[in-house]
């Protein structure tokens, strides 16, 4: 339908934009030919209920329940979680900020922290935490600098860029996302970072993932990284950003997309660093081909569920690829309201949301609704409601509820602990399973004992429970065999004697029966 | 008296075959026991581990991981194995329990960590992802050929071959080494 209107909508739009143009000011920049402003805030809201249905969240929950929050870290729901902040379509932002904070907490007690090798991750976090009013640069009672630890300090644990130039975009992304200052005795500055990503460029202009292959999605990263400087006097970085953004522009097909193999994750990426750029991703002329554009060409990855695919002939969407849509259309929506850049928090933190928190009736009511015995399945809503008490304002009003909670907490870890432990042991213990023999009886029967003081659904987060069972079954089957094999010895013993005794019986009574014989001869 | 060394004769035989032959379990003990056996009717799948791409790339390697226990000679970490193949069994579940029974260390993230909503291998034998180099990890190929699908999406059937291969360079130098293989 769209389509088909298309014509009259464009002599609309014309008329429409040219009113706009002299009558207000304010309103400079031009919808779509084909998709209003509310076609584009439907489709995101779509994506969203997509994701919700993925995660078996019912449609009018809000997306940060538990079932979405519990994953908080992970980027399966992170990039999520910051385009819904960017939206402010949550009203409950603190329920993953609290859960993503935990997650760092917990994560930095190990020796690796985040992550072994991937800077990406420090980034991917705090942008995260930005966008939902959070502060990368002191997270939990210790004070973790993200930002630090990730960014220009991260040479201390592992190279910024052990994932190719990825970990040099986002660490850029990520330090100019509230222009983050690096400190003197940094080990990274700012401008060697932009420098290292400068140097990777290919002659065509396009940046790579693999050796000196071109790839349209890191070329589009690499140019929202590097767009903060796109107005600067820096002539070799301004040419370095037209020749990338000529590629992309050379690269882009009749449909208005790129070679379907780059999947609409590459056409998401290029509206995200055009919009950083301040072009127009859907009204430039550099970005029309043939009367299509980078929007058409993404909805054109649209599925009817609501999410988006990665290649055109796949039949299911892909949350990776809804995920960039998302970021995708809300980097086109801010850029037509006015507002800064998908990654640019300087203007607009939310940082009040977090010192207004109020532990409020609702939360009460969750409390009350946790159950007596608690199961690890509980964490979430256990670690949120603590979590939430301890930073709300009115913590002094609930002084009962605060300790029940801490209780609450240090009691579901220690299941989860417990949990691990078993998990190590069947694991160090159980194999081969050839080899398990009756002398491990009294180790499979202790862990055992030990699965079976776990509640049910606690019992089933043991992995290799199938095996502890075979384990133990095994070495029942052997007991048991042992005892009838007892038994068959000496049942077959008594046997033996009780032949040999009548046999001598015999032996004995054939020789009563010739005695009188010999007798009656002798006689 | 030749019956008497008859029935002697048998006692000793069924005690005997008693001791020698027979587990004493249930139907469903027996199941449980033997799940893993491979019998003539069973279905299987084959599966092997290597790391033969980091022997050409040695250089990339973490100094930490220059060992033979991480990185073998050979650079085979499982040779081709027989598996039983359960119902529903996927890529996924056949490694687990392989390198559970080997044991072979293994890292991996459950489907509900994934965008993909599939499990997604990190580490073998404490090789990782980036462990040698940029563009390197653990990928998996069946019957030759990758797919697009995480390893707890796809399903095995009988006679299938999974090969887990460690790539230095997203799996483009495991696609060569097809080629080769098939020239």
């Amino acid at each position: 339908m769209l389509n088909k209107s298309s014509k009259l909508n464009k002599l609309i739009l014309l008329f429409a934009t040219v009113t706009a143009l002299l009558l207000s000011p304010i309103n400079a920049f031009a919808e779509h030919k084909d998709y209003s402003n509310a076609d584009i805030e439907k489709t995101m809201q779509g994506i969203i209920d997509w994701k919700k249905n993925d995660l078996d969240i019912d449609k009018s929950d809000d997306i940060f329940s538990a079932d979405f929050t519990v994953t908080a870290g992970s980027p399966s729901t992170d990039w999520y979680a910051l385009a819904v902040g960017r939206l402010d379509s949550s009203d409950n932002n603190y329920a993953y900020l609290s859960m993503l904070e935990n997650y760092v907490v917990e994560k930095y007690k190990t020796a690796t922290m985040l992550d072994d090798t991937k800077a990406t991750e420090w980034h991917r976090i705090s942008l995260v935490m930005l966008s939902l009013g959070g502060d990368p640069t002191q997270v939990g009672d210790d004070k973790i600098n993200l930002i630090s630890d990730g960014t220009y300090n991260r040479e201390l644990f592992s190279p910024l860029d052990s994932q190719g130039i990825n970990g040099l975009v986002w660490a850029l992304i990520t330090l100019n996302s509230m222009d983050y200052k690096t400190p003197d005795n940094a080990c990274t500055t700012k401008d060697e970072i932009v420098d290292s990503i400068l140097s990777k460029q290919n002659r065509d202009g396009s940046f790579s993932l693999i050796d000196n292959t071109p790839d349209i999605d890191i070329t589009a990263m690499t140019l929202t990284a590097l767009s903060p400087y796109h107005k600067s006097d820096n002539m070799k970085t301004k040419a370095c950003i037209n020749r990338a953004v000529d590629y992309l522009s050379a690269h882009q097909n009749k449909s208005g997309g790129f070679a379907d193999e780059n999947g609409s994750e590459a056409i998401s990426q290029t509206i995200i660093a055009l919009c950083s750029l301040g072009i127009d991703p859907v009204n430039d002329t550099r970005f029309i081909k043939d009367n299509h554009d980078l929007l058409d060409a993404l909805m054109s990855y649209k599925t009817s569920d609501g999410g988006f695919k990665h290649q055109l002939d796949d039949s299911k969407s892909s949350s990776i690829s809804g995920e960039q849509a998302l970021l995708a259309l809300t980097s086109i929506n801010r850029f037509q309201n006015g507002m800064s850049s998908l990654y640019d928090f300087k203007t607009d933190t939310k940082t009040k949301a977090v010192n207004h928190i109020i532990f409020n009736e609702n939360d009460v009511k969750r409390y009350k609704a946790l159950h007596e015995k608690l199961t690890t399945k509980d964490y979430t809503e256990v670690m949120y409601l603590y979590n939430k008490l301890s930073d709300a304002e009115n913590k002094n009003d609930y002084p009962e509820i605060l300790k029940s909670l801490k209780d609450k907490k240090v009691e579901i870890e220690a299941v989860r602990k417990k949990i691990e432990s078993i998990n190590a042991k069947i694991l160090n213990n159980l194999y081969p399973f050839d080899d398990i023999t009756s002398d491990d009886a009294d180790m499979v029967e202790s862990i055992y004992k030990d699965v079976k003081t776990l509640d049910k659904y606690d019992q089933k987060q043991i992995l290799g429970y199938e095996d502890l069972l075979k384990a133990r079954t095994k070495i029942h089957t052997n007991q048991r065999s042992m005892i009838i094999e007892t038994i068959a010895v000496g049942v077959f013993a008594m046997l033996i004697v009780l032949i040999i005794i009548r046999l001598k019986k015999r032996r004995q009574a054939k020789k009563e029966n010739q005695m009188p014989a010999d007798d009656n001869i002798d006689w | 008296m030749k019956k008497d060394i008859l029935i002697i004769f048998s006692a000793i035989l069924v005690v005997a075959a008693l001791i020698m032959g027979m587990d004493f379990q249930s139907v469903d003990e027996y199941y449980l026991t033997h799940i893993d056996d491979i019998k003539p009717d069973s279905q299987t799948v084959f599966l092997s581990i290597d790391c033969k791409t980091i022997l050409e790339n040695y250089d990339k390697l973490d100094d930490n991981l220059k060992f033979e226990k991480y990185v073998p000679k050979d650079g085979i970490i499982l040779k081709k194995t027989e598996y039983v193949l359960r119902k529903g069994d996927t890529v996924f579940d056949i490694l687990s329990r392989a390198v559970r029974h080997n044991k072979i260390q293994m890292e991996y993230k459950g489907a509900n960590e994934t965008a993909y909503k599939s499990a997604y291998i990190e580490g073998i034998n404490y090789l990782y992802e980036l462990s040698c180099g940029e563009g390197s990890g653990w990928s998996f190929l069946v019957n030759g050929k990758m797919t697009e699908y995480g390893c707890s999406q796809v399903k095995l059937k009988d006679g299938d071959v999974v090969e887990w291969k460690y790539t230095c360079n997203f799996g483009e130098d495991l696609k060569q080494a097809d080629d080769k293989e098939m020239k």
